[in-house]
């Protein structure tokens, strides 16, 4: 019994705070919108199932709270008492206080809070609320469910008990897709997705071999009939590699339904007025995905709150809208999965931004001068970087961007701003859709093969010793009138300090840096699962993993953010 | 007692609670428990038959248990089901609404295995007096 308790708990933890997300965007429209009896049913029923659950399960804090905030919200949907912002706010602060809760179960960290204060201020602000609203429910009898003593009028009774209730019947489809859910562990799916990641490896080895026997038996029925079959299975394979994919892909709303509330709590203290529009909310992302781009994404709103907007006397003196406007979007475009934040207001100070990463050292004034609009614009991304002269308390203090930097390289990403004076500027995320298998261009440097993520490298080139240039120290290769630096990929990787010679290089991309690998053989474009390697440790290595290709062998799969801060950093000194 | 085989309709949206109360069930020595996670489900469920008792909350989307229980009553394979209402402390002012729409009897959450088992077989009890 003690094992079926854990799972209940865990149970209740999972769908309680599932239901307090669903209901957190409900709070800010209801602000907006005012009154709405739909949303006040739909949040009284969540507190309200929160509570009975709790309740079973002891948790007397949770009940607690959870009872007082039922309570206002039961008198708001019957409209006996009216929305205001103070019981908006202590209604908000009885969520976040549940969800607290909620957390210390999770981590069975033993910590209890003090949730009287909370209590107190809930009955109070419905006792405020009451006196208020004049005389209690006598107008809205008709609408709301009053109390009832047991001697009770039959009319009154019939009256009561033909009020439609909670919720509008809603058509046969919504039920259907109720059942048409199944809830599933986690690891299950992941299990899955590797034996998957092992099928397309496998299925990668006997295309290999077949087509090196169709070369040999040509003219054999039972390598064509074999062929035959691999092709199909190569088919099937990638179907079901997308299909397993699909499993863990889920709406990004999960991410954005957090975003109104967020806002709402910013642009209050900074007194600014903020219009926040969101779309693309059913594009489909990967778990993953879901966990780690919520952090950068809150940085980005809060930069663009905190610095990209105006303050509204600002905006009307610039002859726009009082209120800014925010939006985000998200969007499938091919193989990515495009995020877009933009803002109305007042745009990147390309010359600040400039001045401020001259006085921190991060670039010098040769390169200032030089440097490109994009360039300086992608300085923002640089760690330490910020130019707000007093670290407000949201932001400023030069640690935001560069961690939205470092979580889109987690899922190899790219981020990118662009920026116009008084129109406002555009934060772009692009991630690939699939992590865990991934275009690579197979290289040959020295006697060892490497994989090479094939979406950053922008193009390759024969190179003869006289391309080879050298500027302040380091090699470097003129393309289109374009300097790149050089790096030999046995250097970077030090496997080889020497500079040997080598036939080709691989002209790379990376968050705007543009830099060249040099290598001795090019083996063309092959799909590879990226499989981790024990005991690697993967923040501090220059690779993503490593794949066994289409003949059966080892071979490592280069990281080339890592690469690029190694060879980049090399040439910034 | 009622049948421990007997087939019995768990109704509640929030999986939790449909959890508790089937681990209540359980400890009373019921093992045919099915789910359902609104009204309307129920109703699609019990109409296919077998079903000897169903528990369902109150508050629910699509069809909460009211609307069920008044289906369940104007249904003439149906109508007889035993129901027993699971409701909150503040809710007791439903319990003659829904005494008056025919259900059996109501318990208050949260409930011990005890008093369900009291609450339950009051219902059987009246029934085999009928």
């Amino acid at each position: 019994m003690p094992d079926e308790m854990e799972e209940i708990i865990a149970e209740f933890i999972t769908e309680s705070e599932e239901t307090l997300d669903r209901i957190d965007p409900l709070f800010v429209e209801l602000e907006q919108k005012g009154e709405d009896k739909e949303m006040l049913n739909q949040i009284f029923r969540s507190v309200h199932t929160i509570k009975g659950a709790a309740g079973f399960l002891g948790f007397q804090p949770m009940v607690d709270v959870a009872h007082n905030a039922e309570s206002i919200m039961k008198k708001l949907r019957e409209g006996e008492i009216r929305m205001s912002k103070q019981l908006m706010d202590v209604v908000l602060k009885s969520v976040d206080m549940l969800r607290l809760l909620l957390k210390h179960v999770k981590q069975k960290d033993g910590v209890t809070e003090n949730t009287a204060p909370l209590v107190s201020d809930l009955k109070t602000a419905l006792e405020n609320a009451t006196a208020a609203a004049g005389t209690p429910a006598a107008a809205t009898a008709a609408q709301g469910i009053e109390p009832v003593k047991p001697a009770m009028q039959t009319s009154e009774l019939r009256a009561a008990s033909s009020e439609p209730a909670s919720a509008p019947l809603e058509p046969q489809a919504a039920e259907k897709e109720a059942l048409q859910t199944l809830r599933v562990d986690v690891s299950k799916i992941d299990k899955v997705m590797d034996l998957t990641g092992e099928v397309v490896l496998v299925r990668n080895r006997l295309v290999n071999i077949v087509n090196k026997l169709e070369h040999q038996y040509t003219d054999d029925h039972d390598v064509q009939s074999l062929l035959e079959a691999v092709s199909f299975l190569d088919l099937i394979t990638s179907d079901m590699q997308l299909g397993v994919m699909k499993m863990r892909m889920q709406p990004i709303a999960k991410v954005f339904s957090k975003f109104p509330r967020l806002v709402r709590d910013i642009s209050g203290p900074l007194g600014k007025m903020v219009n926040l529009k969101l779309s693309g909310e059913e594009t489909e992302v990967d778990k993953s995905v879901i966990e780690q781009i919520g952090d950068p994404m809150v940085h980005i709103i809060r930069n663009a709150v905190d610095h990209g907007l105006e303050t509204p006397q600002e905006r009307r003196a610039k002859g726009k809208a009082e209120a800014g406007t925010i939006s985000i979007s998200a969007e499938q475009k091919g193989n990515q999965i495009v995020i877009e934040v933009s803002d109305d207001g007042r745009g990147v100070n390309l010359d600040r931004v400039k001045t401020k990463a001259l006085k921190q050292g991060l670039i010098s004034e040769e390169e200032a001068v030089r440097m490109t609009d994009e360039a300086a614009m992608n300085l923002i991304l640089l760690p330490g970087f910020s130019t707000a002269e007093v670290a407000t308390e949201l932001s400023g203090r030069g640690v935001g961007m560069d961690v939205v930097k470092t979580n889109v390289s987690k899922l190899n990403g790219t981020v990118e701003i662009t920026s116009h004076k008084d129109k406002g500027s555009t934060f772009t995320i692009r991630i690939p859709l699939t992590l865990a298998i991934i275009q690579t261009l197979m290289v040959r440097s020295g006697t060892a093969r490497y994989a090479v993520p094939l979406a950053p490298v922008e193009e390759t080139l024969m190179v003869s010793k006289e391309d080879i240039s050298e500027m302040s120290g380091t090699d470097a290769l003129v393309i289109r009138g374009k300097v790149y630096p050089l790096f030999r990929l046995t250097e970077i990787l030090g496997t080889n300090q020497e500079k040997t010679d080598f036939k080709y290089a691989v002209v790379v991309n990376i968050a705007d840096k543009h830099f060249c690998i040099g290598v001795d053989e090019l083996l063309g474009q092959e799909e590879v699962v990226i499989k981790s390697v024990a005991g690697m440790n993967s923040t501090s290595s220059y690779l993503l993993g490593a794949t066994i290709t289409g003949d059966g062998r080892v071979v490592f799969i280069l990281d080339l953010s890592a690469l690029s801060r190694v060879a980049m950093g090399a040439v910034t000194v | 007692m009622p049948d421990l085989k007997m087939k019995i309709l768990v109704v509640d949206d929030f999986s939790t609670m449909r959890r508790i109360v089937k681990n209540v069930l359980k400890q009373l020595g019921f093992e045919n428990i099915e789910e359902a996670e609104d009204g309307a489900q129920a109703l699609s469920k019990l109409k296919l038959g077998g079903f000897g008792f169903m528990v369902s909350d109150w508050n629910m989307p699509n069809m909460d248990g009211l609307q069920l229980l008044k289906a369940v009553r104007a249904d003439a394979a149906l109508k007889d089901l035993p129901i027993l209402m699971v409701t909150a402390e503040a809710e007791k002012t439903m319990v003659v609404t829904a005494i008056q729409a025919g259900v059996n009897n109501y318990v208050v959450k949260p409930f011990t295995a005890e008093v369900f088992k009291e609450k339950m077989d009051k219902i059987f009890e009246r029934l085999e007096k009928k």
